[in-house]
C-alpha cells in the first residue's frame, strides 16, 4: 500500500499548479476560469458516476469475472464529496455561467417565463442537494459495504449491495438525467433534446471505464500482480469497445434526428457547436471517443495488450474533456476557445482531477485494491474466459 | 480445464441429468405423436390464421378503405401492429446474442425458442406494410434495381426505405442465426431417426455434421462472430423503426431520446413475451427441469431493469415536453394523458410501469401463474404504448377543424387476429418438430456448479477463502 | 494402400480431454475428435491454429459498407438526382442507416458462407467413419491413425483404458 501512498503526492502537486493557474486565471479572464472549472468539474464528476454505475452494475448481474476491478471503482467513490465541494464556487456565480439566472437577459423572454418554476436558483440549489445526497448515499453503502466485507468476511453484504443496487440504478438514471438538464443543458436554457441525459451517461461510463483500464495495467504490473490478468484486460476492453459503439449510437441519434428535422428551436444548440472551431473539436471528440477505440480494439489480441489498452484509455480521456469543453463552453465563446486561454482550462482539470484524485488515494490507504472475501472472488482470480460463451 | 465457480451459483439444469437425458428429453416428444393440448392449439391458431388470411384478402382485393383510418389519422392500426411485432422479434435476438456475449449461461434453455419466437415475429410484422401498400404484388418495387422507369431509383433518405433494409437484413441474419446454431441437433435427429423419412430430411439438414472438433471450432467462432453482428443489428432495427416516427416533425413523434427508448421497449416487450412462450412451452413440452426458476426469475429481472428504462424515457418525455416551452409539445402530451385515448394511455402506463413492479418480489417471481399472467399484461401494455404514440399524436393536429378519433374496423382487427394465429400456427409446429431446446448447448453447461448443488455454503457459513 | 485407424470412445469431456493431450505428447497421429457440443481446451489440446475466418466476416462487410455507400450516392447524387423534401441529394447521414444494415448482412452471410465452405458442410455428406453414432449424443471419440513410424496399438490402447476409455475400436481405412 505505500506504493499508493506515494502517488498522492503528484496529484497534490497537479492540484497546486492547477490551483496557481486558476488563481492567475481569475484576475485574466474571471468568467472563462468559471466556466474552465464547470468543464473540469463535468469531466471529473461524470468520471466518478460512471463508476458508481459500473459498481451497481456489476451487483445486479452478480457478475464474478469484475470482482477486483470493482473494487477500484469502488475506492474512486471516495471523490463525490470532494466534487460537491466543487459545485459550491459554481452556484456563487451561478448568473455568470447559467443565463436564465441573470435577470437582466431573461426580462421579457417569453420562453423564460415558461420555464422558470424549473430553472430558478432556490429550486436549482434543491436539486443540486438531492442529486449529490442521492449519488453521495448510495456510495457510502456500496465503498462501505464492500469494504466492511474485507474484514468481516459477511457474503450477506453481497446479498444487501445487489438489493440496493437494482432501485439505486433507477434513482441515479434519474439523478444523472436531470443533473445533466441542469448543469450542461440548461447553459442554453431555450433549447432541449429528450436524449441529452443518454448522451451525458455514454460519455460518463466510456470514460470511467478508460480509468478503470488504467487501473488495471497500473496494478497489474505493481500491486496486483498475478491477481490482474490478461483476461481481466480483456474482459475492460470488450466493455470499453461496447461502451464506445454505445456512445457513438446515442452521439447520432441526437444529431442525426435534428439534423433531419430541422427545426430551428432545436438547430440553434447544434449549429453554435458545428462551426469552425467547434466543429473540428467535436470531430476531434467523435475520433477518440468512437473511431479510435473502435479500430483499435476491434481484434481480440488488441484487448489483452496492456500498451494498446494505455493508449486507447488515454486518448477516451482526452476525448472525454474535448467532448465536455464543447458542451459547456460555446455558450461563452461561440467562435471558438480562445487558444491563448487554454492554459487556464488545463489548470481547472488540473486542480479538480488533482484533488479528487489525491482524496481517492489518501482514503485508499491501507485499503485491500482487490476485495478479500467477496464470495464471487475466486471465479475473478482464475477466471476462465472460455467459460461457457467465450467471446 | 476446470472451471472454477463460486457456491452461490446454482445448477442450470434441474434433475442432475446425463448427456443422453438431455438428448432423450429434447427428442422424444418430436418422435412420438402430439398431445391432445397441442392438436387443441393448432386448431384454435389454424382457425385464427384462416381468419386474418381471409381478411387479408378481402383487403387486398377491395383496397384499404376497408381500414378506419382518415385524412387526419392515416396512420394507425397496421403501423402500430407492425411495431409491436418486430418488437416482439427483439428479444430473440437479445436472449441468443447479447447474453451470449455477456456469457450468460441460462440462456441455453430459452435462446432456441426465443430465437424462433423472432422469425416468427418478423414474419408477422412483415405483413403489415405490405398490405399498407396496396398493392402488395408491386412490392418488389422498394428494391433498387434498374427498371424501364428512368431509371427512377428509390428515396434513400426515406425512414420507411431504412425499414424494408433494416427489416430483411434482421429476418435473413436472425434466421441463418438459428439454422447455424440447430446443425449439431439436426446431427443428433438423424443419428437417432429410426424411420427413411426422417433420416433422410435430418441427413439433409445437418450438411454433414460431425461433430468434429476442427468444425466446432470454426463454428464456435462463427456464431460468436454472428453474435457480434446481431447485437449491433437488434439494436439498429428499432432505432431505424424508431426514424419513422422521429424524423417527422410531428409533436410527439419528433424527439431525440426515441431511438434508445424504442429499443428498450422493444426488448422489454420481446422478454415479456418469450417469458409468456416459455411458461407454455414448459408445461406443454415437459420441459420442467429445463426450465426453472432460474431462468424466469432472470427474465423477470431483465424485465424490471427494461420497464425502468421504459419508464424512464415515458418521464423524460413528458419532461422534456413541459420544459421545452412549446406549445403544441406540450398539448400532445396532456392530450394523451387526459384526453379521448387516455384510457389507452393509463391502460399503457399500469401495464408497463406498475405491472413489473410485482416483480421485485421474490414469492411472485416463484409462482410461475402469476408471472404468466403479468407477462401478459406487460404485452397488452406495451402493444398500448405503440398505439398511444401513433394515434395520440395525429388525431388532433395543428388545425382543430380537422381533429378526428379513430377505431379500427373489423378488418383490422381480424388481421391482427390472423398475426396471432401466423405466430402461435408455426411456434406450435416449430415445437413439433424442431428441438426447443439447443442440446448441444445445454450438454455444455450441464456440469455447471453441479457440485454445489443447491446448497449455498456461504450464505450460512461465510466466504470460503 | 492402407491404414490402421483406432478409435477411443469416452463418457466425460475430462476423459477425452487428458486423453487427447497424452496422444500428442506420445507423438499419434490424431486424425480428429468427435465431440456432443464444443468441449473447450480442445483447441489448445490438439493444437489447432485459431482459425481466419474473423477476416472473412471483416472483409464482406468491408464490402458491403463500400457497396452500400456507393450505391446510394451514385442513384441519389448522380444517376437521377430528385430533390426530396429539401435534403441534398449526397444526403449522406440519411444513407447511414442502410449502409449499416448492408455491412451486417454482407458479413454475417459472407462468413456464414465460409464455414460452410471450409468445414465443407453441405447437404448429402457422409457424416463420419461408420460405428461413432452416438458422438451426437453423449459419447466422445478420439480417433488416430496408426503410421509405420512408433508407437503402435498396444501404447494407444493402453493410453485410452488409462484414462477410462469405454471401448477402442480398430478399422482400416483406405488411403490413397
Amino acid at each position: 500500500m505505500t506504493r499508493t501512498a506515494r502517488l498522492e503526492l503528484p496529484f497534490l502537486g497537479a492540484a497546486g499548479l492547477g490551483l496557481l493557474a486558476v488563481a492567475v486565471g481569475a484576475f485574466v479572464a474571471p468568467v472563462h476560469v468559471l466556466h474552465a472549472h464547470l468543464t473540469a468539474f463535468a469531466t471529473v464528476l461524470t468520471i466518478v458516476l460512471g463508476m458508481l454505475f459500473f459498481v451497481m452494475l456489476q451487483h445486479v448481474t452478480d457478475a464474478g469475472w469484475s470482482v477486483v476491478p470493482r473494487r477500484w471503482a469502488e475506492l474512486v467513490l471516495a471523490a463525490l464529496p470532494v466534487m460537491a465541494l466543487a459545485f459550491l464556487p459554481l452556484l456563487v456565480f451561478l448568473p455568470h455561467l447559467w443565463h436564465w439566472a441573470d435577470p437582466s437577459i431573461t426580462a421579457g423572454d417569453p420562453l423564460y417565463a415558461i420555464k422558470s418554476p424549473y430553472l430558478n436558483v432556490p429550486f436549482f440549489v434543491v436539486r443540486a442537494v438531492v442529486y449529490f445526497a442521492i449519488w453521495i448515499l448510495l456510495a457510502l453503502r456500496l465503498r462501505g459495504g464492500s469494504l466492511r466485507q474485507d474484514e468481516t468476511g459477511e457474503a450477506a453484504l453481497s446479498f444487501g449491495m445487489r438489493r440496493l443496487s437494482a432501485p439505486g440504478l433507477i434513482l441515479f438514471g434519474l439523478a444523472l438525467s436531470f443533473a445533466s438538464v441542469d448543469w450542461l443543458m440548461s447553459l442554453d436554457y431555450h433549447w432541449f433534446s429528450t436524449i441529452f441525459g443518454v448522451y451525458v451517461f455514454a460519455h460518463a461510463v466510456l470514460a470511467a471505464l478508460a480509468v478503470l483500464n488504467l487501473c488495471a495495467v497500473g496494478l497489474g504490473r505493481g500491486a496486483l500482480r498475478g491477481t490482474v490478468t490478461a483476461d481481466t484486460l480483456h474482459d475492460l476492453g470488450k466493455l470499453t469497445f461496447t461502451f464506445a459503439v454505445f456512445w457513438a449510437y446515442i452521439a447520432f441519434s441526437q444529431w442525426f434526428l435534428i439534423w433531419y428535422g430541422n427545426i430551428p428551436e432545436e438547430t440553434g444548440w447544434m449549429l453554435a457547436r458545428g462551426h469552425a472551431p467547434w466543429l473540428a473539436t467535436i470531430v476531434a471528440v467523435v475520433v477518440g471517443l468512437f473511431v479510435v477505440p473502435f479500430v483499435v480494439l476491434m481484434p481480440a489480441a488488441a484487448k489483452r495488450r496492456p500498451r494498446i489498452l494505455v493508449a486507447v484509455s488515454v486518448v477516451i480521456l482526452v476525448a472525454h474533456w474535448l467532448g465536455m469543453v464543447w458542451l459547456v463552453q460555446p455558450s461563452l465563446y461561440p467562435d471558438g476557445l480562445p487558444l491563448h486561454l487554454v492554459w487556464i482550462d488545463a489548470g481547472a482539470l488540473l486542480l479538480v482531477g488533482g484533488v479528487a484524485g489525491w482524496w481517492v488515494i489518501r482514503r485508499a490507504r491501507g485499503r485491500a485494491l482487490a476485495p478479500l472475501h467477496d464470495p464471487r472472488r475466486h471465479e475473478a482470480a482464475g477466471h476462465d474466459l472460455s467459460g461457457a460463451a467465450h467471446g | 480445464m476446470a472451471e472454477v465457480l463460486s457456491p452461490a451459483r446454482e445448477p442450470l439444469v434441474d434433475g442432475d441429468k446425463s448427456y443422453h437425458d438431455v438428448t432423450e428429453d429434447i427428442c422424444r416428444p418430436l418422435e412420438g405423436r402430439p398431445t391432445p393440448l397441442w392438436w387443441g392449439g393448432i386448431t384454435l391458431s389454424s382457425l385464427m390464421l384462416l381468419a386474418g388470411a381471409v381478411a387479408v384478402g378481402y383487403q387486398c382485393l377491395v383496397g384499404i378503405g376497408t381500414w378506419g383510418l382518415n385524412r387526419t389519422v392515416g396512420w394507425a392500426f397496421d403501423i402500430t401492429n407492425f411495431v409491436f411485432w418486430i418488437g416482439i422479434g427483439h428479444a430473440g435476438t437479445l436472449i441468443s446474442a447479447v447474453l451470449f456475449l455477456f456469457r450468460q449461461r441460462w440462456r441455453t434453455s430459452v435462446n432456441r425458442s426465443a430465437e424462433a419466437m423472432t422469425i416468427f415475429a418478423v414474419m408477422c410484422a412483415g405483413i403489415f406494410p405490405l398490405i399498407h401498400m396496396g398493392r402488395p404484388w408491386l412490392a418488389y418495387w422498394v428494391l433498387p434495381y434498374p427498371n424501364e422507369r428512368g431509371p427512377l431509383w428509390i428515396n434513400w433518405r426515406s425512414p420507411l426505405l431504412w425499414d424494408v433494409f433494416a427489416i430483411s437484413t434482421y429476418f435473413i441474419i436472425s434466421f441463418t442465426f438459428w439454422l447455424v446454431g440447430l446443425l449439431p441437433d439436426f446431427a443428433t435427429l438423424r443419428d437417432r431417426a429410426k424411420t427413411k423419412t426422417r433420416k433422410a430430411l435430418f441427413n439433409v439438414l445437418s450438411l454433414g455434421w460431425s461433430g468434429s472438433v476442427r468444425t466446432w471450432q470454426r463454428y464456435e467462432l462463427v456464431y460468436l462472430l454472428l453474435a457480434g453482428l446481431a447485437t449491433p443489428l437488434v439494436f439498429s432495427v428499432h432505432t431505424i423503426v424508431s426514424f419513422d416516427f422521429a424524423t417527422s416533425v410531428i409533436p410527439g413523434w419528433h424527439t431525440t431520446i426515441f431511438p434508445p427508448y424504442f429499443v428498450a421497449g422493444a426488448i422489454f416487450s420481446g422478454l415479456s413475451m418469450v417469458l409468456t412462450l416459455m411458461l407454455i412451452a414448459r408445461k406443454v413440452m415437459r420441459l420442467e427441469d429445463y426450465i426453472t426458476k432460474r431462468h424466469v426469475g432472470a427474465m423477470c429481472k431483465l424485465i424490471i431493469g427494461m420497464g425502468g428504462i421504459v419508464g424512464l424515457a415515458y418521464g423524460t418525455e413528458f419532461f422534456i415536453a413541459w420544459y421545452s416551452g412549446n406549445a403544441y409539445e406540450k398539448f400532445v402530451f396532456a392530450n394523451r394523458a387526459m384526453g379521448p385515448f387516455a384510457w389507452a394511455y393509463w391502460t399503457m402506463v399500469t401495464c408497463n410501469v406498475v405491472t413489473p413492479q410485482f416483480l421485485w418480489f421474490k414469492k411472485i417471481r416463484e409462482n410461475f401463474l402469476l408471472v404468466f399472467l403479468l407477462s401478459l399484461l406487460i404485452n397488452v401494455g406495451m402493444w398500448f404504448e405503440r398505439f398511444v404514440i401513433i394515434v395520440t399524436s395525429l388525431h388532433r393536429d395543428y388545425l382543430p377543424s380537422s381533429w378526428a378519433d379513430y377505431s379500427p374496423t373489423s378488418i383490422e382487427i381480424l388481421t391482427l387476429v390472423g398475426s396471432f394465429g401466423l405466430f402461435f400456427t408455426a411456434f406450435l409446429v416449430f415445437c413439433r418438430f424442431l428441438p426447443v431446446i439447443a442440446m448441444a448447448e445445454v450438454k455444455g453447461v450441464l456440469g455447471y456448479a453441479r457440485r454445489q448443488a443447491n446448497e449455498k455454503a456461504y450464505e450460512k457459513e461465510g466466504a470460503p477463502s | 494402400m492402407s491404414a490402421r485407424v483406432l478409435t477411443a470412445v469416452f463418457r466425460t469431456e475430462a476423459e477425452v480431454l487428458a486423453a487427447t493431450r497424452s496422444a500428442r505428447e506420445e507423438g499419434f497421429e490424431i486424425v480428429d475428435v468427435y465431440t456432443p457440443y464444443h468441449v473447450h481446451g480442445m483447441d489448445e489440446a490438439l493444437g489447432l491454429r485459431p482459425s481466419r475466418l474473423t477476416w472473412v466476416c471483416f472483409l464482406c462487410g468491408a464490402a458491403g459498407l463500400l457497396l452500400a455507400l456507393w450505391l446510394q450516392f451514385w442513384t441519389s447524387a448522380v444517376s437521377w438526382p430528385l430533390n426530396v423534401g429539401g435534403k441534398p441529394f449526397d444526403s449522406m447521414p440519411a444513407f447511414v442507416p442502410i449502409a449499416f444494415e448492408i455491412t451486417v448482412l454482407f458479413a454475417g452471410l459472407g462468413v456464414v458462407a465460409a464455414l460452410l465452405i471450409r468445414a465443407r458442410l453441405r447437404p448429402g455428406r457422409a457424416a463420419r467413419p461408420p460405428g461413432l453414432e452416438r458422438v451426437t449424443d453423449d459419447r466422445f471419440a478420439l480417433v488416430v491413425r496408426l503410421t509405420r513410424a512408433r508407437p503402435g496399438q498396444h501404447v494407444f490402447e493402453g493410453l485410452s483404458a488409462a484414462h477410462g476409455a469405454e471401448s477402442v475400436l480398430d478399422r482400416l481405412e483406405e488411403t490413397s
